[in-house]
C-alpha cells in the first residue's frame, strides 16, 4: 500500500513540468510580441511627427510665396496678415491645419542698403494667438534692387537666412 | 485468491509502461509548444527586420526630400518653369532609388508645388512623403 501511495504521488509530475514549460514559453512569446507591437506603434507616432513637420515646412513655403507676391505691391507691409492660415488640404501630407506667424523685420546695412527680411513661425492653428516657438521658424530675405522708398518693387530672389525645426 | 491475484496483476499491469507514455506525451507537447515558439520567433524576426527597414525608409525619405529641395534651389529660376531637376541621392542597399512624381520646376515664383516622394524596399513595401517646393 505504501508503494502504491508513493507511485500515486509521482503520477502527473511530468505533466506539471510540461505545463510549467508551456507557461514559460507563452510568457516569453508574449513579451517578444509585445516588444514588436511597441516598435510598430512608436513607428506610427514618429511617421505622424515627420509628416506634421513637413506640413509645417510646406506652410512656411506657402507663406514665403504669398509674402513675395504681396511685397511687390506692398513693400512696407509685406505680410498679408499677422497669422496666415493654411488648410491642411493645401499642405503636404494633409495632417493638420497650420498657421504661419509673419513679422516684417527690415534693417539696413552699414552702407544704408535696405534688407527686406521677414520672420515666419509655423505651428498648428491656434485660433488667434501667436505660435510661440512653433514647429518651424525661419528668417527669409527678399532681394530687390528697387529703392527703399519705392511703393512698387520686384523681388528677384529669396534667401533663407535661418531655418529651425523646433519640435 | 483469484481476486487477490487479479488485483496484484492489475496493479503491476496497469502501471507498466506508464512512465514511458508520460514521457512520450510530454515530448509531443513540448515539441508542439517548441514549434509554436519557433514560428512566433520567426514572425518576430521578420517583423523586426521590417520595422528596421521602415525606420530606415524614414531616413531615406527625409534625405531624399532635402536633396530634392536642394535640387530645386540650385536648378529653378523665375524664368525656367517646367525645367526638370535631378536630386542627387544614392539610396542605401536594400532600397530602390526613390522616385518623384513630377520632378520639374514650379511654373512661377509665387507658385508652391506639391510633390510626392516614394521609396520602395523589401520587394513590396513602399513609403511616401509629400513636400512643397518653391523657386527661390
Amino acid at each position: 500500500m505504501r508503494l502504491r501511495a508513493a507511485r500515486d504521488d509521482e503520477r502527473g509530475a511530468t505533466l506539471l513540468l510540461v505545463i510549467g514549460f508551456i507557461v514559460i514559453v507563452a510568457l516569453m512569446s508574449s513579451a517578444v510580441l509585445g516588444l514588436l507591437l511597441t516598435g510598430t506603434k512608436s513607428r506610427v507616432a514618429l511617421d505622424q511627427a515627420r509628416n506634421r513637420e513637413y506640413s509645417a515646412d510646406g506652410a512656411v513655403e506657402h507663406a514665403i510665396a504669398d509674402v513675395r507676391a504681396n511685397m511687390q505691391t506692398h513693400p512696407f507691409t509685406p505680410c498679408p496678415s499677422a497669422h496666415i492660415p493654411y488648410a491642411k488640404g493645401a499642405l503636404p501630407n494633409g495632417q493638420v491645419d497650420m498657421q504661419v506667424d509673419c513679422t516684417y523685420d527690415p534693417w539696413h546695412t552699414l552702407s544704408g542698403f535696405l534688407q527686406r527680411n521677414v520672420v515666419f513661425v509655423a505651428c498648428a492653428q491656434q485660433g488667434g494667438p501667436q505660435c510661440g516657438p512653433g514647429i518651424i521658424s525661419a528668417r527669409v530675405n527678399f532681394q530687390s534692387d528697387d529703392s527703399a522708398v519705392a511703393t512698387s518693387i520686384t523681388v528677384s530672389k529669396t534667401f533663407i537666412q535661418t531655418w529651425s525645426v523646433n519640435e | 485468491m483469484r481476486a487477490i491475484r487479479r488485483t496484484g496483476a492489475g496493479e503491476t499491469g496497469t502501471e507498466r509502461g506508464e512512465s514511458l507514455i508520460e514521457v512520450i506525451i510530454s515530448m509531443v507537447v513540448i515539441g508542439v509548444v517548441a514549434s509554436a515558439w519557433f514560428v512566433t520567433y520567426s514572425y518576430e524576426t521578420t517583423g523586426s527586420t521590417l520595422n528596421k527597414h521602415i525606420a530606415q525608409s524614414d531616413t531615406v525619405l527625409r534625405s531624399y526630400a532635402e536633396a530634392t529641395k536642394t535640387a530645386v534651389r540650385n536648378t529653378c529660376t523665375p524664368t525656367n518653369g517646367g525645367t526638370p531637376f535631378t536630386a542627387q541621392y544614392t539610396a542605401p542597399s536594400g532600397f530602390n532609388p526613390p522616385t518623384t512624381n513630377d520632378p520639374t520646376c514650379p511654373s512661377s515664383t509665387t507658385v508652391v508645388k506639391k510633390i510626392t516622394l516614394t521609396v520602395t524596399f523589401d520587394g513590396t513595401q513602399s513609403r511616401a512623403l509629400q513636400i512643397d517646393v518653391r523657386t527661390p
